[in-house]
């Protein structure tokens, strides 16, 4: 005889586009039950909604972002509000969030994050992080200083359309600026996958970094790299810095083999300089990517049963972080890589997220989270 | 809307369906989804031609970098072969090793110096220890080791003695690429003939060829340094002179080559009485000089000196030959004596002097009195010099009176100095240092000839009987052409060889007999006799009476002043005249001053008396007329 166990933690959603009202409605009485709000989509609509929704679901801890558009199952839309509801039977959550001075602080700011969320029995860490004021690499490493190799941290970096204008965090509190939101889960009970994957094509020349600090770009092979970037958008120059995504930057550090991808996040045309979402440290090679449609769309399938692989039976929650650049490049398609992801996945959990400025995983061979870009990348969630 | 997609529902709907608002929607997205391709399309487009661009602008770098490097290759290969070359050219082995102490290139003369090289192929490495490992000792590689672990950035040179014998001096320096350290050059030669040489030149430079010692170059350096370090720590020393009493006998009895080799062993002797840190050179014939650095005090080279005369006096074995020596050493301390090496050598050299005239065999410490006699001698031999110039001597004669008759068989001459003050200076003043600076010899040439032109006046005014009795130096006795003067002098003035005496000392004869000999026997030959002055002081001996050419004694003046109070003195008179008589040889008593010295001289059988009971030495005119006035009477 097969004893099947009882699904103990539950997922419910619903969709409030910019014109119509929530799909499906939002109770009438107030549902106890649910311990979070996972809120993806427009800070106006969230502001306008976050009185109903706290009366809705009163024990609910809200965390969210604004997003250049939000996933709800295999859909995308823009300007509206995702809100998933979640219920654990044995899971313990926890969230803070710390105000972000400056762009070099984030490792600090990661610090602070930690020594309010750490206990004996943290499990995992979901970050959302203001989209533009951060380094997300000084985050990431931030993290991992301070937390044990068996906490694994994911999460990602908020969006603001294909503005690249302003980025806000959700919470109880209501649409907070510049600030650094993480939610921790505690028990033994409850199982995290994670997966991450890009499938861009790499093109052209390596190019040495040869003028950088930190996150700033300056020159490549002694040439301005704002100037390169233009030539290669072309007419897209002046879409700048949304356009830049279409060609991310594929980086080898001078210290490791690993490549990491890198998208732009602001331009100053005063300095000729690039921010990007993470360090591009001065020796190392950058290369120009490109998208190639079915390869990205492997690739969100790809990051699906990477995140499977940890899990036993079908996870209950799957959160999609993906970048905003394929977006952009996906246009239309865009929804295909969600449908891949499904796919993979299967018809089981409920799935939400947003797409991002950035995306925070762990890579598969290394300990540790670290900032991706142009990536999908997804954490699953099953209490066993 | 997308030029094809106008064609497409142009072509394929219906106009009615056109217009429809169910399907606007619809086309608006099939529109959208066109130009979205489109611009996929373009960008791809773009970013390939401007991707081929780059990559056909790096190619083309690349090709110019090529051939560039190609340049360079040739370039380099043409250095380098210049460089061999030049490197093989040079005269000394040339190692390069890179900054981890690698050998990265060396020459053929490298090959030569280290051949375990010849098995070397590049780019096989070698430390510097394989490379010499074979040649030196491990303990020189430490000092290598030392060079390259101690970041010394200055030049080394040194040198490395290989076990074959051979002596190899290195220079290494450092070499740089822009301003960090990229290796080092070595550069050996083989110094080990000009080692040779040089040591030989300086051997012949600085050292005695006879006896390997320090001449006397050496000795002034060392004093020089000696002096500065003492100057330094206020120290004191010692400087010896030593100098052999009576060393010429010894060449001229026994040659040249036996008298090395006394040399030798001489200088063994006195090196093996002297401390490590003391100098002994050898700076002239049998001169010696000792430097006695840092001493405690006088004790110290007194003990010394004490060593050196003990070991020198005793006897050498040479070829069967004993022979005895003794040394007379002078001793100047610094800073007491003098402060520079000059006054020190000086003061040593005049407290040896001292030592030797106040009887050899032993030590003299220097005395500023020393000084002042040396001062007062060199006046004296100036005024001498003057004197010769300005005739300012006279000869004084003093009668040999016959007792049996009472005239003057012979006269002695006496030389007499009137200073240009008018004042007689005696010869007791003079003589010595006429002796020492070698003026006897002019001087006695004079006296010499004086005496013969004086005889021949008084031959041509009657007096033809009398002679005149020279008194001759040690220097005129061993002066081999005494005889050929004399002979000459007898002819120019005319008179025969039997007018002329001379008179000579028994300690004279001792000196060097056979020369002694050989020329009072030419003498003689001349018709000119010879007369042993002082007789009964010296070393008499019977072997030299007989063997030497001799026809006179003269008993000296102190026991004949005694004669009549000291018996020893009147034994040893009356002996002196028995042995003349049985030798055949004249008598002649001098000092006689009273009547009754000359009664007991006449009853011993004592044929001629001198002195001043006849008469005290006197100026020619004077003498002329005793010769005139002549026999003396006496009452007896």
């Amino acid at each position: 005889m097969i004893l099947t166990k009882p699904i103990s933690m539950h997922c419910i959603q619903y969709i409030k586009s910019a014109a119509a009202s929530w799909q499906p409605g939002l109770p009438d009485s107030a549902c106890e039950n649910f311990q979070l709000a996972l809120a993806f989509g427009s800070p106006a609509v969230f502001a306008a909604e976050l009185d109903a929704i706290k009366r809705c679901f009163p024990n609910a801890t809200i965390v969210g972002c604004s997003t250049a558009g939000e996933i709800a199952d295999t859909r995308v839309s823009d300007d509206g509000l995702v809100l998933t509801l979640v219920s654990f039977e044995y899971t313990r959550i926890k969230s803070t969030h710390v105000t972000l001075d400056d762009s070099t602080q984030s490792e600090a700011v990661a610090n602070q994050l930690c020594a309010e969320l750490i206990e004996p029995d943290l499990k995992h860490i979901f970050v959302l992080s203001d989209g533009l004021n951060i380094n997300g690499t000084r985050l990431a490493s931030g993290f991992n200083r301070l937390l044990p190799a068996t906490v694994l941290v994911t999460g990602g970096l908020a969006g603001d359309g294909s503005r690249f204008h302003q980025t806000s965090i959700f919470s109880n509190e209501g649409v907070l600026e510049r600030q650094v939101c993480a939610l921790a889960f505690y028990g033994k009970r409850l199982k995290i996958g994670h997966g991450s994957m890009g499938g861009w094509d790499s093109f052209g020349p390596d190019r040495r970094i040869t003028r950088a600090v930190d996150n700033v770009l300056y020159e490549l092979d002694g040439q301005s790299a704002l100037a390169l970037y233009k030539r290669y958008l072309g007419e897209y120059a002046e879409r700048l810095p949304g356009s830049a995504l279409l060609f991310p930057l594929s980086l080898q550090t001078a210290d490791s083999d690993e490549r990491v991808v890198r998208t732009v996040l602001s331009v100053n045309e005063s300095d000729q300089s690039m921010v990007f979402a993470g360090d591009m440290p001065e020796g190392g090679l950058a290369k120009m990517m490109r998208a190639n449609f079915d390869r990205l769309i492997d690739g969100a399938a790809g990051a699906a049963e990477q995140a499977s692989v940890s899990i036993t039976t079908p996870s209950q929650l799957a959160v999609l972080i993906s970048c905003v650049g394929r977006k952009m490049v996906l246009g239309q398609r865009v929804e295909e890589e969600l449908e891949s992801v499904r796919t993979a996945l299967s018809e089981r959990p409920t799935m939400c997220g947003f797409y991002s400025y950035g995306e925070i995983s762990p890579t598969l061979d290394s300990v540790g989270c670290s900032l991706h870009n142009q990536t999908m990348t997804i954490t699953t969630f099953q209490e066993v | 809307m997308h030029t094809l997609l106008a064609r497409q529902i142009r072509k394929l709907l219906a106009n009615d369906l056109t217009d429809s608002d169910r399907l606007a929607p619809f086309i608006e997205a099939v529109d959208l989804a066109y130009a979205q391709f489109d611009e996929e399309r373009e960008r791809l487009e773009r970013s390939l031609d401007l991707t081929s661009e780059e990559l056909m602008k790096r190619f083309e770098q690349a090709q110019k970098h090529i051939q560039e490097r190609a340049l360079i290759e040739q370039e380099l290969q043409r250095s380098l072969t210049s460089l061999t070359a030049t490197l093989d050219a040079i005269g000394e082995a040339i190692m390069v090793f890179d900054e981890r102490g690698e050998l990265s290139l060396w020459n053929k003369h490298a090959i030569e110096l280290a051949p375990s090289l010849r098995h070397l192929v590049k780019p096989q490495i070698a430390s510097v220890a394989e490379v010499l490992a074979t040649q030196i000792d491990a303990s020189h590689l430490e000092g290598f080791y030392r060079v390259f672990n101690a970041e010394n950035l200055d030049s080394v040179h040194g040198v490395f003695e290989f076990h074959d014998g051979s002596v190899v001096e290195y220079y290494c320096l450092p070499k740089f690429s822009k301003s960090a350290l990229a290796g080092w050059v070595w550069s050996f030669r083989n110094v080990t003939e000009l080692r040779k040489k040089e040591h030989e030149i300086f051997k012949l430079a600085y050292l005695d060829p006879l006896t390997q010692l320090p001449n006397r170059r050496l000795l002034n350096d060392r004093i020089e340094q000696a002096i500065k370090l003492a100057e330094q720590n206020s120290g004191q020393m010692a400087i010896l002179f030593v100098d052999m009493d009576g060393f010429k006998r010894i060449n001229d009895t026994l040659g040249h080559t036996m008298g090395d080799v006394v040399l030798k062993s001489l200088s063994e002797r006195i090196s093996g009485t002297l401390r490590k840190v003391d100098t002994l050179s050898r700076v002239g014939g049998d001169e010696f000089i000792v430097l006695m650095e840092a001493i405690k005090d006088q004790n110290s080279a007194i003990n010394s000196a004490l060593k050196i005369l003990a070991e020198c006096s005793r006897p050498i074995s040479v070829q069967h030959n004993e022979i005895s020596l003794s040394a007379s050493i002078g001793i100047a301390l610094y800073p007491h004596d003098g402060v520079t090496g000059d006054a020190l050598l000086r003061a040593a050299d005049l407290a040896m002097y001292h030592a030797k005239q106040e009887g050899k065999n032993a030590f003299k410490f220097f005395a500023a009195d020393m000084e002042k006699i040396a001062i007062s001698r060199m006046h004296i031999e100036h005024q001498l010099r003057k004197a010769l110039q300005n005739n300012e001597f006279e000869l004084h004669f003093q009668p040999k009176v016959t007792l049996s008759n009472g005239l003057i068989s012979s006269c002695e001459a006496l030389i007499r100095w009137q200073g240009p003050d008018g004042r007689y200076i005696p010869p007791v003043d003079f003589i010595g240092v006429a002796e020492q600076s070698g003026l006897i010899g002019p001087i006695g040439a004079w006296v010499f000839e004086q005496a013969c032109i004086t005889v021949a006046t008084w031959r041509k005014r009657g007096i033809e009987s009398v002679s005149i009795a020279v008194n001759l130096s040690i220097r005129q006795l061993h002066d081999p052409f005494l005889p050929e003067l004399a002979s000459s002098l007898l002819t120019r003035h005319k008179i025969p060889g039997s007018a002329i005496e001379v008179e000579i000392t028994e300690t004279m004869l001792i000196e060097d007999f056979e020369r002694a000999h050989d020329t009072l026997a030419a003498l003689n030959r001349l018709g000119i006799s010879v007369a042993i002055d002082d007789f009964g002081t010296g070393y008499s001996s019977l072997t030299y009476l007989t063997k030497m050419p001799i026809q006179c004694l003269k008993i000296d003046r102190s026991f004949i002043c005694k004669l009549e109070t000291d018996s020893n003195s009147s034994a040893i008179a009356k002996t002196v005249i028995g042995l003349g008589k049985s030798l055949g040889m004249s008598v002649v008593a001098e000092g006689a001053e009273s009547e009754a010295s000359v009664n007991l001289l006449k009853s011993w059988g004592c044929e001629v008396v001198q002195g001043y009971y006849y008469s005290k030495p006197v100026p020619e005119k004077a003498m002329f007329d005793l010769l005139l006035k002549q026999p003396f009477v006496y009452s007896v």
